[in-house]
């Protein structure tokens, strides 16, 4: 008898539980980028399936992070899942501003553990995504820098562009091609300034000409050879061979200008790829090549960047909220992509089975390249010197968004002819100095 | 009801809200600008530090280069303003047909939200290889100018220019519209040419207007911020930041609530300095003025 | 003579209104372009409805409704509070009146980017983050001030005759308000509420702080169309076309009012 009321008892809390599982909405902090959208309109599909409601906040890039930042700093909260990249992973952790994810894996049944296959995350995307030996993060797609250039227009002018080019072979190839009294630039660069935006192509470049932006002892490096011949390059480039209006340029007017046939070559995030292959956006569909990022005194010099999906440690639905984190992330939902809307916009950059599907490998020529620069990446060692900081092309601390943008707005300066590069340089050595000491990094 | 009863039921509803939602954020602001507080930092405790990020805002260069951006930012764009305003009042203040299509065109401007107009015009408009711009100067043959490397903050001043021009318009075409017509044809009467009838009949007829406009607009165009953020990002370096930008800079790049509450500090006391003088200024110069 | 020199004064202000007005016209034409045209000014090009059809398959909607509530809310408010204080201000003999009329106006001196950090706090704390009610309250303040400055000038405009006489008439202050004071002013009165509903309708960066999903407006939404990674100019055309209609009606209907001017020609005429 007693047994039967225990079993009643347990039958009815277990319906109790679900229905109430059926009331959860999470709130999702995301940006407002395409996948993002797809990801958006598929979700109907999870809370079909689990009865899971979620809420949205879609925002910009830089309105994204002011919002997310705020919501874990000043204790507010009310996020259950954000999607941040590395940087804030490496930096939160020491907050307690995320939730490690290894206590919830180790909780999956072992049939959804193996469907989930952790493994097959790419294992420089899952590192990046990890700190003290525990994951935060599951990534929604990676991407690294890759240089895209017109096969079509190679050919003609009788170029071949290498698997790894130089960036003086770059500036080469850019001079060749490049007609601006048509239109046509010889190369797309970004200038637009953002610690994510101009600073995420110069980064790269500061890393291939030997610089780095501190030694061991916290100094800042902007007054080494290494610093100035990037800057000068970078000015070269710009000055002589790309578009104009290079200041409001970031990726989404290169990819534009790319779309419309106005440049050769592109150097730029990978996922720049499935857009200029969509042929209702883009007039190059076919007549695009693939190389690696340009190197100069360094090799492997792509950046590795991840939208990844986190819980916020203030979450009151962890469970819930990881439910979704392992759905959106696994391959089913990459085959979902791929089978409603098209494989060349399946997330990639984040899953080895991705690129070994031969449905994605048949619209994403460009699948090969880009899965062997991320692998290159090496996150933990930016520069062929020593630095006291990790991070491809920032420098992870949380004071970056503050350095990335002065120094991008020196940058910046160059370019638009407002200021020498000598002053420039001197402005951000003094900039990156004072955020050493005030961050008590330099003592 | 006595007097002061009445004046306290009528006031006081008003009062309190304001000073709640505006008086305490402020004096938390004042506080704040006097610690050590980095958001993304709480390993670094918050410090009291006194007036170190005052000294230091005033020694800084970027600080007078914001100052002179406001500056002129303003001082130009009111100008701009109150001419191109007064030109389309007077258009407007005759009767033909269409007039009002025409002063629907022509207000539009200003019920678009900042941040829209700066990235339309940045993109869609300005930009030297796939906007508008690039166009027109491809039809003579010419290279367009990079507007946002050479001249940023001219770009947003022509912003500016474009938003409150119509409510400068609005409110002088009111002022215009407010002449009773006797005065008006007494002045005709009179022998009075157009020069003399402006000056001495008009003018003093809508200065009040003016006045209302020109301070409404300094208010608002000090404030300016959604169309430096979505176009120059207030670069290159410093050349097109003005105050609320500067702030922002601070606020929400470098996450130091200390520093960007003392530039907020001196950003309203300057603008109060300026509010103040401009009020006394109006008052003893142009008698019965009231503002 | 002065037939054709009126008739060219009337050319050419519609030539300069067609200028001024050209880049919304551009704007809402380029919403209902494909996005590949929208850079590559193809001439003819084909019009579509993609663009509306993608908005409105999102959540469009909802914080559309949001603006429009809170906008109307936050404008009656403004205007409930901010009328009597003009009142006071001009009818009443009020001791340190400046004193008080200038206070208001220095609270408009605050940037928002400078107290909205204090004011997100305070919001967490008594959990008014991501509601209407936080909002409204906000906005309402923010705009008391505007809407102070503006009805006194008008309220000061009404002769005082006219006031005297209803007084002698018999009139409590009440009815002289509602009966003569208030139809007088009515051409402020629209103008006032026209741009307080404009800066409320378009307000984002408190909007943005303030709201997650519950109450956030459209402005906040309108950002979600912009530096996408992918073509997306044609949308945030689209959107923001919509985005523009209400305070353009509300400005069509309420120009009609203003045109009347501001004539208090009641006792001389």
């Amino acid at each position: 008898m007693i047994k039967k009321i225990l079993v009643l008892l347990v039958i009815l809390a277990t319906i109790a539980t679900a229905s109430l599982a059926k009331n959860v909405t999470l709130t999702i902090a995301t940006v407002n980028n395409p996948d993002m959208k797809i990801m958006e309109s598929l979700s109907s599909q999870f809370t079909k399936e689990t009865g899971i409601k979620l809420s949205w906040v879609i925002l910009p890039e830089n309105e994204l992070r002011q919002k997310i930042t705020e919501d874990v700093a000043l204790g507010a909260g009310k996020f259950d899942i954000v999607t941040i990249g590395i940087i804030e992973v490496k930096n939160w952790v020491n907050y307690g501003w995320i939730t490690p994810l290894d206590p919830f894996f180790t909780d999956m049944d072992t049939t959804a553990k193996k469907a989930y296959d952790l493994d097959d995350v790419l294992q420089s995307v899952r590192e990046g995504l990890s700190a003290k030996g525990q994951l935060y993060a599951l990534p929604f797609y990676g991407e690294t820098s890759i240089t895209y250039y017109r096969k079509d227009l190679f050919e003609k002018a009788g170029l071949t562009m290498p698997k790894e080019p130089s960036w003086n072979q770059i500036l080469d190839f850019a001079t060749k091609l490049h007609d601006p009294d048509n239109g046509f630039y010889g190369l797309c660069l970004r200038g637009l300034p953002g610690w994510g935006e101009n600073m995420a192509v110069f980064g790269t470049m500061i890393n291939a000409f030997g610089g780095r932006w501190y030694d061991m002892d916290w100094n800042a490096q902007f007054d080494t050879p290494e610093m100035k011949n990037a800057f000068e390059f970078y000015n070269t480039l710009i000055k002589e061979v790309s578009e104009p209006g290079a200041t409001g340029v970031g990726f989404t007017e290169g990819l534009t200008l790319m779309a419309q046939g106005k440049a050769g070559i592109w150097y730029d995030a990978s996922v720049g790829a499935g857009l200029l292959n969509d042929p209702s956006q883009s007039k190059v569909v076919g007549k695009l090549g693939y190389a690696r990022a340009p190197y100069a005194k360094k090799h492997n010099n792509g950046w590795l960047w991840s939208w990844s999906l986190a819980m916020e440690s203030a979450s009151k639905h962890k469970k819930e909220a990881f439910k979704f984190l392992t759905w959106v992330t696994s391959k089913d939902y990459i085959n979902l992509v791929g089978e409603t809307k098209s494989w060349v916009n399946a997330p990639s950059g984040s899953r080895k089975s991705t690129y070994e599907n031969p449905k994605y490998q048949k619209v994403a020529d460009f699948a090969p390249l880009v899965l062997s620069a991320m692998r290159a990446v090496d996150y933990n060692h930016p520069s062929i010197l020593p630095t006291p900081y990790i991070g491809t092309p920032f420098v992870v601390f949380p004071e970056w968004p503050h350095l990335g943008s002065e120094v991008a707005q020196q940058l910046a300066a160059t370019i638009a002819g407002k200021k020498t590069i000598d002053e420039a340089l001197k402005a951000c050595q003094k900039i990156a100095n004072e955020v050493a000491e005030e961050g008590g990094y330099k003592q | 009801m006595n007097e002061n009863k009445k004046k306290g039921i009528l006031v006081l509803p008003a009062v309190i809200l304001v000073a709640l939602a505006t008086q305490i954020p402020l004096i938390i602001t004042v506080y704040n600008s006097m610690i050590r507080w980095i958001i993304v930092r709480p390993d670094l405790s918050k410090k009291f530090i006194g007036s170190q990020y005052y000294k230091k805002i005033f020694t800084s260069d970027e600080f007078w280069l914001v100052f002179q951006n406001t500056m002129v930012l303003t001082v130009i764009s009111l100008a701009a303003c109150l001419a191109l305003g007064t030109l389309l009042a007077f258009l407007l203040h005759r009767q033909f047909t269409g007039v009002g299509i025409v002063r629907t065109l022509l207000i539009s401007p200003f019920f678009l939200m900042d941040s829209v107009i700066g990235v339309f015009w940045r993109n869609v408009m300005l930009n030297p290889s796939f906007g508008l711009l690039y166009y027109f100067y491809k039809f003579f043959s010419l290279t367009p100018p990079d507007m946002l490397a050479e001249a940023p903050l001219f770009f947003i001043i022509i912003l500016v220019i474009w938003k409150w021009t119509p409510f400068f318009m609005l409110v002088l075409l009111a002022g215009l519209q407010s002449i009773p017509e006797e005065v008006l044809e007494a002045a005709v009467v009179d022998g009075a040419n157009a020069w003399n009838k402006t000056i001495y009949v008009i003018l003093p007829m809508v200065m009040k207007y003016i006045t209302i406009s020109l301070l409404l607009g300094l208010i608002f165009i000090l404030k300016t911020f959604g169309l430096v953020f979505t176009t120059t990002r207030g670069g290159p370096g410093f050349a097109s930041t003005n105050f609320p930008y500067y702030v922002y800079r601070i606020a929400f790049l470098g996450w130091n609530v200390g520093k960007s509450s003392a530039i907020a500090v001196v950003i309203i006391i300057i603008s109060l300095a300026i509010i103040l003088v401009l009020f006394k200024l109006l008052r003893k110069t142009i008698t019965e003025v009231e503002v | 003579m002065k037939k054709t020199s009126s008739a060219i004064v009337t050319v050419i202000t519609f030539i300069i209104a067609i200028i001024y007005f050209f880049p919304i016209f551009w704007m809402i034409i380029s919403g209902f372009k494909h996005e590949i045209d929208v850079v590559n000014l193809t001439f003819p090009f084909t019009l579509t409805l993609e663009n509306f059809k993608t908005i409105f398959s999102g959540k469009v909607s909802h914080y559309f409704m949001n603006s429009i509530y809170i906008t109307l809310v936050s404008t009656s408010l403004s205007m409930m509070l901010g009328v009597p204080v003009s009142y006071a201000l001009v009818m009443s003999k009020f001791k340190r009146g400046d004193d008080l009329f200038f206070w208001f106006i220095s609270t408009t001196l605050l940037p928002p980017v400078g107290i909205v950090i204090p004011v997100y706090i305070i919001f967490k704390c008594l959990n008014m983050l991501d509601t209407y009610c936080g909002l409204i309250l906000m906005y309402t303040a923010v705009n008391i001030p505007l809407v102070i400055w503006m009805m006194r000038s008008f309220f000061k405009d009404i002769p005082r005759e006219l006031i005297e006489a209803s007084k002698i008439d018999g009139a409590t202050e009440l009815t002289t308000f509602f009966r003569i004071i208030l139809p007088l002013s009515r051409h402020g009165l629209s103008a006032t509420i026209l741009l307080v509903i404009v800066f409320i309708w378009n307000e984002f960066f408190f909007a943005l702080h303030l709201t997650y999903t519950r109450a956030a407006t459209l402005p906040v939404h309108v950002a979600a169309y912009m530096t996408q990674e992918g073509l997306f100019w044609a949308k945030m055309c689209a959107i923001s076309t919509v985005a523009i209609l209400p305070p353009l009606l509300a400005g069509w209907i309420n120009q009609k009012q203003l045109v009347r001017g501001l004539t208090m020609g009641a006792v001389k005429g």
